[in-house]
């Protein structure tokens, strides 16, 4: 146990230490210091049962449906939390679909426990025996918890307990000393040398406060202990011995995160009071490498900014109408943006999808008839079960019920070009959430998976926080700057073209607009966006392609600041996922201007490679920004090229999948007018057409 | 009967009386069955929504009024509570029983709300009156989207913003400020979601909750047509849901 907790320094070894001498001592093995609480609660989110041993630090329980659960990860195998404040939590879950319940347990994450997935199989198997639909408490289940606990612990400690027996009880208390605050809880923890009548003192204090969840950490860890303590009273002493040594553990337990956390704290805020100096630097050390980039491709004498007709030798090289003497666009077309979609096109589609529906839903029947034993039914049984369609009261589903359908919904998307990795999860993820659900009576197992998917499909591209860009835009404008939006990508997305139309798109609700030209990288991308502003009579700032593309935004936001525009459209150079030097200045030009929104312009043809793209530009933001606490990571997503790719539009899943940002608009054509939003239903269809 | 070559072996039911006996009957309950679900759904709504953001105080609302206690307590519901909730009989009258459903709060989840609306007589926003101002833009979104759905719009349901952990005492802000902070979030959403066709969540009928050029109040849009909105303090967290309750009578019984 020591040996897997090096993380924890001292204190918690010596917690370790002092709990297994307690435990031989007492006798009583269904406690344990390991698991830090364990709940189950029905998918409705009502609590059933908890049960607790330290008190809590944050809210990892609803972190985890929030950001795991609900957002179809089901499949992984475990949940990282860091709370505010203190050591990572990792959590692990199980679901029971047929009864609709969730089962969790919460350890620190430096403890590598092995036998938590077993445990919480037990506990489903137990706990399903006691369920009933409308009974909302259960403290009979203490038992079979704490009987379970045992079997787990006893069956996976021996050896790290041997590890962690010798005990350190003075050092385990100078420790102590040394972190505990209040006089109150030093007291306590001193003359934790056992009493049992101690013990049952707080547990009364506790049951009188019934577990209010605001008590102060150690109340709550007490509170906690005695609520099992109180069921459990049955083991007879030794249960109280249990209760009392374990609640003396969790003290042990919670200090050493506690100072942690302090020791975090400080360390964190020194920084700040330099933050200023540090910013300086940086911006030293970026204009060197971004020097170092310049002047090793050789466009210096390629710099065609300061000549007086640069503007005019730009080729329009991104399909705008070649004629760019037209000084002006024309401003008065609706953007698609504002264009409602008529959305009812397709019965015809419907009735195809199910057709297909019942084809699949016919060959999943055929391998569930194959697997499975002919349970009776006789005639008529053989007639339903060739049909597919399960009549009231089926046997819950199984892995090998759905597998069939399954595996020919994740070919139907990865047909439809989305990368194989998020195909496979988004279907694990249904899987996990389908077995042991009981279907609906005439329900076919092709349609029930494909709904699940569906909805699971509809939940993942449902943009979680809000796309509506004006709004934030007046905003920014009530507080008197600029809005500043950063697209970055990969090279030949289309970042320029699109960044035109969503000005355009900007223009035409009534937004000043200004184009910070950042690109100082590829030849002929300035000409390319003053061709853009003057179509768009869009005020252009550039300082031409030596400088460093941080400190141009840097001016330019100023500079809109100072003519008090709207918004800040700025263009920056493409660059692969892989290229360190580049995505380095990438991430110093966002922290150092702090955008309100960095848009990552991605085309709708790429596959498997969208996945990389995305994940890569996000680890790159968060590893070389100078506070990874508050590194800005990628906001939104702008998928281009979207009229190209017909019906495969699966680039848009794997995107929002392996990002987690929302798409916010989708470039569909080569004019400015060409700029929609997301029509979730149109491609959750055209996904598995 | 032999003759007719359909897929599903017609011929071997024939062969056993039986089964196409059961077979038929099945078929006919089966149609009394549609048209008794017909027939109820035809009649006008029967559930009150609880709707909210996250961690306002939806289930624990739920569970308030269904069982009088809130047992446990609650984490973040991932699918929706639906329930038949008997309401204690007033003073003078008999006892209430209406449909009770909790659609959960996440972004993620909170479209279903749409598939309930059609059944519904009366939605309740939850909202968290101590932890407000951070989220107030959500907030604001959402009982947009609430005030622009069709099925609510049209019919204008009647809805309760109801200003949840009043037990807070002074943290809790007051009924009277929520109201004016979110006629205020509207009234500036209503500017910009005007723009945006395509929405995100899929087609939407768009209804103006108020004319052009007329600022935006909850007795504005009401009289303009729209739903019907009043306010009330509570703590489901304590019981104290009077107004809840009373919300919920009056939905229940016009």
């Amino acid at each position: 146990m020591c040996g897997a907790r090096k993380f924890h320094s001292v204190l918690s070894d010596e917690g370790g230490a002092r709990l297994c001498v307690v435990k031989i001592q007492a006798g009583a093995c269904w406690w344990s210091g390991m698991i830090d609480y364990v709940c189950i609660f029905t998918k409705g989110g009502a609590l059933l049962w908890t049960w607790q041993l330290a008190a809590l630090r944050g809210l990892p329980v609803d972190a985890l449906i929030r950001t795991c659960l609900l957002e179809e990860r089901s499949g992984e195998s475990s949940f990282s939390y860091t709370p505010p404040s203190g050591a990572a939590y990792t959590l692990k879950w199980t679901l029971h679909n047929g009864l609709g319940l969730v089962f969790v347990a919460v350890y620190q994450r430096a403890l590598k426990l092995l036998y938590v997935d077993a445990l919480l199989e037990r506990l489903k198997a137990e706990f399903a025996e006691q369920y009933q639909p409308r009974v909302l408490e259960y403290p009979a289940f203490a038992d079979s918890f704490a009987a379970a606990l045992a079997d787990a612990e006893a069956g996976a400690a021996p050896s790290k307990r041997e590890a962690g027996a010798p005990g350190k009880g003075a050092a385990l208390r100078k420790a102590g000393d040394k972190t505990q605050a209040g006089s109150d809880q030093r007291l306590s923890g001193k003359s934790s040398d056992d009493n049992g009548e101690r013990s049952g003192a707080p547990a009364h204090d506790k049951d009188s406060k019934s577990g209010s969840a605001h008590a102060n950490g150690r109340a709550l860890g007490n509170g906690g202990s005695a609520a099992n303590g109180g069921p459990a009273d049955e083991n007879g002493g030794s249960a109280a011995e249990g209760a009392f040594d374990r609640s003396k553990f969790e003290k042990l337990a919670k200090r050493p995160p506690a100072g942690l956390a302090g020791r975090k704290g400080g360390a964190r805020k020194g920084p700040p009071g330099k933050d200023k100096a540090a910013k300086g630097e940086d911006k030293g050390k970026v204009g060197k490498v971004a020097r170092k980039w310049d002047s090793s491709s050789d466009n210096g004498e390629l710099d065609c900014s300061e000549q007086p007709g640069g503007a005019s030798t730009a080729d329009d090289s991104d399909g705008c109408a070649p004629s760019a003497r037209a000084p002006t666009a024309d401003l008065t077309l609706k953007s698609r943006v504002d264009v409602d979609e008529d959305d009812d096109e397709d019965d015809e589609e419907e009735e195809e999808e199910e057709k297909e529906a019942a084809v699949a839903g016919g060959q999943a029947a055929a391998v569930a008839g194959a697997s499975k034993v002919k349970a009776g039914g006789g005639l008529l049984g053989a007639f339903v079960r060739s049909l597919g369609v399960s009549v009231v009261g089926t046997a819950a589903l199984t892995r090998e019920d759905i597998a069939g359908a399954l595996a020919q919904l994740k070919r139907r998307l990865m047909e439809r070009n989305v990368a194989e990795e998020i195909a496979e999860k988004v279907c694990e993820s249904v899987a996990v959430n389908l077995e042991g659900r009981r279907l609906a009576g005439f329900t076919r197992i092709g349609t029930a998976v494909r709904a699940a998917v569906e909805e699971a499909l509809h939940r993942i591209l449902t943009p979680r926080r809000s796309v509506d860009i004006l709004r934030e835009v007046r905003q920014a404008k009530a507080r008197g700057r600029p809005y500043t939006i950063v697209f970055v990508g990969v090279n030949g997305v289309g970042k320029s073209t699109n960044l035109a139309k969503v000005a355009y798109w900007l223009l035409q609700n009534d937004v000043s607009v200004m184009i910070a030209a950042c690109d100082t990288f590829r030849s002929g991308a300035v000409e390319q966006l003053k061709t853009h502003c003057a179509r768009l009579g869009v005020p252009l700032y550039e300082r031409g392609y030596e400088k460093d593309p941080a400190k141009v935004a840097y001016e330019a936001q100023r500079a809109a600041a100072r003519e008090s525009t709207d918004v800040l459209l700025v263009d920056t150079a493409g660059r692969m996922q892989d290229n360190e030097p580049l995505m380095r200045a990438l991430s110093s030009l966002i922290a150092l201007n702090r955008p309100d929104l960095v848009l990552f312009v991605g085309e709708a043809l790429v596959g498997n490679d969208a996945v990389d793209q995305l994940t890569k530009f996000n680890r790159r933001l968060t590893d070389l920004a100078h506070d990874q606490t508050q590194a800005h990571t990628i906001d939104g997503i702008l998928l281009t090229k979207f009229d190209t790719i017909d019906d495969k539009v699966g680039a848009a899943l794997s995107m929002v999948y392996s990002s987690g940002a929302p798409i916010m608009f989708v470039g569909c054509g080569q004019t400015y007018v060409d700029l929609t939003k997301l029509n979730v239903k149109s491609i959750v269809r055209s996904l598995l057409k | 009967m032999t003759e007719s070559e359909s897929p599903f072996s017609i011929e071997r039911l024939a062969h056993s009386p039986d089964a196409l006996k059961v077979f038929i009957a099945l078929l006919l309950l089966l149609c009394l069955l549609g048209v008794l679900q017909f027939w109820t759904q035809r009649k006008k709504g029967d559930s009150v929504l609880l709707v909210g953001a996250c961690g306002a105080g939806k289930t624990t609302l739920f569970l308030q009024l269904r069982d009088g206690t809130v047992h446990q307590g609650t984490v973040a519901s991932m699918v929706e509570n639906v329930d038949a909730v008997q309401l204690p009989a007033e003073k003078s009258g008999k006892k209430c029983s209406v449909r009770m459903v909790d659609v959960p709060g996440h972004p993620r989840v909170r479209s279903r709300f749409e598939q309930y609306a059609d059944r519904a007589c009366g939605i309740i926003f939850v909202v968290d009156a101590v932890d407000f101002l951070p989220h107030k833009t959500e907030i604001a979104e959402q009982l947009y989207e609430v005030l622009t759905n069709a099925a609510v719009f049209k019919r204008r349901l009647p809805l309760l913003l109801a200003c949840n952990k009043a037990d807070q005492g002074a943290r809790a802000h007051t009924v009277d400020f929520l109201r004016r902070r979110l006629e205020r979030e509207v009234e500036a959403l209503r500017g910009t979601r005007d723009t945006l066709g395509g929405e995100a969540g899929g087609q939407r009928g768009s209804f103006a909750l108020a004319r052009p050029g007329q600022a935006f109040s909850f007795d504005a849009q009401a009289r303009g047509g729209g739903p019907r909105v009043s306010a009330g303090a509570l703590s489901a967290l304590t019981g104290d849901v009077t107004s809840v309750t009373e919300f919920v009578r009056a939905c229940a019984g016009t």
